[in-house]
C-alpha cells in the first residue's frame, strides 16, 4: 500500500498509523503542492493520497471525490531559551503581537508565494488585527528577511536563529516546542467562523489566482480501491492517532465531498457511529483499529 | 621526498616556510570541513546514538546505502574508466562535445537531475512503463536508487581518470606497441598502473558522492530508504535531533567504507 502524504503528515503516520494497520504501507511526503504535482504528472501512483490543502483537490487533481479528516490550527512557537522567545511566551494569547511590533523578536515564517503556511500566516495577521483592534498588524510585523522555506524555518528555530516562528500546532506538539496558541478566531482551525470571518480575507498568489481565508483542513483520497486500501484509507480518516500528534479532529470529521464509492460511505457512517457511541476520544489507538476492523 | 627542499643551501633559512603557510592556507578550509563534523558529534549524546542505530529501519536504509553505492561506484567505474580513456586519447571537436555530456549531471541541481531521469525512466515513459512490465521497475526499487546515484557520481570517475590517463607519458606507451604489444595489453599493463592513483582518487569520490546523493534519489526512488532519504525522513518527523544520530552513523560508515576503498584498491598498484 502506497501512501503519498504531505509533509507535515509523516511523523502522525510513521508513527501513528503504520504500526495500526495490518497491511504494509510505504509512506512518502513532500510538501502538499508537490505531492499533487507529482501524481498529476503521472511521476507517482499512489494507493491513498492525503494532502493539507483541500484546494488541491479541485486543481491540479480532481478525483471523483476526497473526505476531509482532521483540521490544524497556527500556532507561535517561540524559543524560551532566548530572550525575544520568553518574551513572546509571556506575552501570551491576548498579547503577543507587542513584543513582535517593537522589533526586539526576531520572528521567521514562510513564503506565502510557494506555501499554505506562508499565506495563511498573513491571514492570520490579518484577522488578528481587526480581533484585537490594531491597526494593519500585517504590514508592520511582516517583512522580507523572515522568509525562510518551510524545512528550514524550523532548523533555523531550534538553532535558536530566530526567536519565534509561525507554525502548524502538531510541528509544535510533536518536536515539544514551546508555543503560544491563538484563539479559533484567528488560527484558521475552527469551520465555523468561516463564513463572514475567515473568509473574508484573501492573498492573490503570483500566477494572479486569489485564494480566499478558510480553515485548514487535511483531505484524503482513494485511487485504487480494494480491501487493502480501504482499511489503510479508514484509519487515516478516522483513527483517533491524529489527535496524539497534535491534529486537530473537529465534530464535523470526515465529511466527504463528491461522488464518494458506497464502500466508502458505508465505512463513514459506521466509523461515526463508532466514535460517538464509544465516546473516548483519547483511547488507544490499538482499540479504535480493532473495532474498525471488526466492523469492516 | 618530505623535507627535500632543506638539502638546498639556504632555502630553509631565507624567506618564509612556505610549507606551513600552506597548512595554514589550507587550514581555513580544513576547519569550515571539520567544524560542522565536530558540532554534529557533540550535538548528538552517545546513548541517544546507540539508542538509535539498531533501529531496524535506520540498519535497513545503512544497508541499502552501502549496497547501491558500491554497485553504482562499480558501474561508474566499468564503464566510466572505457570512457576516460576514449576522451583522454582522441582529440576531435567531438572529444568537447562528450566531454560536456558528461559534465552535464555535475552542473545539473541533484534534484533537477531526478526529475529529467523520472520522465526517462519513470512509470508513464516507454521505458518505465517497459522496465514495470518485465517486472523490475526502475523507480521505487533498488535499480532506481543506482541510477539515481550512477547518474549523480559516476562523473567523477570520468573527469578525473581522464585527467590521470592524460597525465601519462604517452612515450611509455609507445614503447610499449613498439615492442608489440596491442592497445589493450598496453593500456592495462603500463596506462592503468601509472594513472592509478588518479583513477583512485575519482572513484573515492564517487563513492563518497553516491553514498551522499539525495536529491535525485528522493525524486527517483524514495523507496528502499536510503541513509540521506532516511535522514530526511528523520528531520521532518521531529526535526534535527531525531536527524543528527542518522547523520552521525551515515559520516562514520561512509568514512569507514572510504578507508576500506583505499585499502583494497591501494594494493593492486603499489
Amino acid at each position: 500500500m502506497a501512501i503519498l502524504a504531505a509533509g507535515s503528515l509523516q511523523h502522525a503516520l510513521s508513527a501513528g498509523l503504520e504500526p495500526a494497520v495490518d497491511v504494509p504501507v510505504t509512506i512518502e511526503t513532500h510538501g502538499s503542492a508537490t505531492v499533487a504535482r507529482l501524481i498529476a504528472g503521472g511521476q507517482r501512483d499512489p494507493d491513498v493520497v492525503a494532502l493539507a490543502d483541500v484546494a488541491l483537490f479541485e486543481a491540479p487533481l480532481s478525483p471523483a471525490w476526497y473526505a476531509e479528516f482532521a483540521s490544524n490550527a497556527l500556532v507561535i512557537a517561540a524559543n524560551p531559551d532566548t530572550a525575544g522567545g520568553k518574551r513572546l511566551l509571556e506575552a501570551g494569547p491576548e498579547r503577543w503581537y507587542e513584543p513582535l511590533l517593537d522589533g526586539r523578536v526576531s520572528l521567521g515564517r514562510t513564503d506565502p508565494d510557494q506555501d499554505p503556511l506562508g499565506y495563511r500566516t498573513r491571514f492570520m495577521l490579518a484577522l488578528a488585527s481587526r480581533y484585537y483592534g490594531v491597526s494593519n498588524l500585517e504590514d508592520r510585523i511582516l517583512h522580507r528577511e523572515q522568509i525562510y522555506p518551510e524545512t528550514s524555518l524550523l532548523s533555523q528555530f531550534e538553532t535558536g536563529a530566530i526567536d519565534a516562528a509561525v507554525a502548524y500546532r502538531n510541528m509544535a506538539v510533536e518536536r515539544d516546542y514551546e508555543y503560544v496558541a491563538l484563539p479559533d478566531e484567528i488560527n484558521l482551525s475552527n469551520p465555523s467562523y468561516t463564513a463572514g470571518w475567515y473568509e473574508t480575507t484573501a492573498y492573490t498568489l503570483p500566477s494572479g489566482d486569489e485564494i480566499r481565508g478558510g480553515p485548514i483542513s487535511y483531505a484524503a483520497t482513494i485511487r485504487h480501491l480494494n480491501d487493502a486500501s480501504m482499511s489503510v484509507f479508514d484509519v487515516l480518516t478516522t483513527g483517533d492517532y491524529l489527535d496524539d500528534y497534535g491534529f486537530l479532529l473537529g465534530e464535523q470529521f470526515p465529511t466527504t465531498s463528491g461522488d464518494v464509492p458506497s464502500r466508502v460511505s458505508t465505512l463513514f457512517d459506521s466509523a461515526s457511529d463508532d466514535r460517538s457511541r464509544l465516546d473516548r476520544p483519547h483511547s488507544p489507538l490499538s482499540e479504535t483499529v480493532s473495532d474498525i476492523t471488526v466492523l469492516l | 621526498m618530505m623535507g627535500s627542499h632543506s638539502n638546498r643551501p639556504g632555502t630553509s633559512t631565507l624567506g618564509p616556510d612556505w610549507l606551513s603557510v600552506a597548512l595554514a592556507l589550507g587550514g581555513v578550509l580544513l576547519l569550515l570541513y571539520a567544524l560542522p563534523m565536530v558540532a554534529l558529534f557533540l550535538s548528538v549524546p552517545p546513548g541517544d546514538f546507540l539508542a538509535r542505530i539498531d533501529d531496524p529501519i535506520v540498519v535497513s536504509s545503512a544497508t541499502t546505502s552501502l549496497l547501491s553505492a558500491s554497485i553504482s561506484t562499480l558501474l561508474a567505474t566499468v564503464f566510466g574508466l572505457p570512457l576516460a580513456y576514449w576522451l583522454a586519447r582522441t582529440d576531435t571537436p567531438l572529444t568537447t562535445v562528450v566531454l560536456a555530456i558528461v559534465v552535464l549531471p555535475l552542473v545539473l541541481p541533484p534534484t533537477v537531475g531526478g526529475i529529467v531521469l523520472l520522465t526517462v525512466f519513470g512509470p508513464g515513459s516507454l521505458l518505465g512503463d517497459t522496465a514495470i512490465a518485465a517486472g523490475f521497475p526502475l523507480t521505487r526499487s533498488l535499480a532506481g536508487v543506482i541510477l539515481a546515484q550512477t547518474f549523480v557520481a559516476s562523473p567523477f570517475v570520468v573527469v578525473t581518470a581522464k585527467a590521470a590517463f592524460e597525465s601519462v607519458d604517452e612515450t611509455l606507451e609507445y614503447a610499449s606497441r613498439s615492442l608489440g604489444k596491442g592497445r589493450w595489453t598496453t593500456a592495462r599493463r603500463v596506462t592503468l598502473p601509472v594513472a592509478g592513483p588518479g583513477i583512485l582518487a575519482g572513484v573515492t569520490l564517487a563513492f563518497a558522492r553516491a553514498i551522499g546523493e539525495f536529491g535525485a534519489t528522493m525524486m527517483l526512488a524514495y523507496y528502499p530508504r536510503t541513509m540521506p532519504v532516511q535522514i530526511w525522513v528523520a528531520f521532518l518527523e521531529l526535526g534535527l535531533e531525531n536527524a543528527y544520530p542518522v547523520a552521525m552513523l551515515l559520516a562514520l560508515i561512509a568514512a569507514g567504507a572510504l578507508v576500506v576503498l583505499h585499502t583494497v584498491a591501494a594494493n593492486p598498484w603499489t
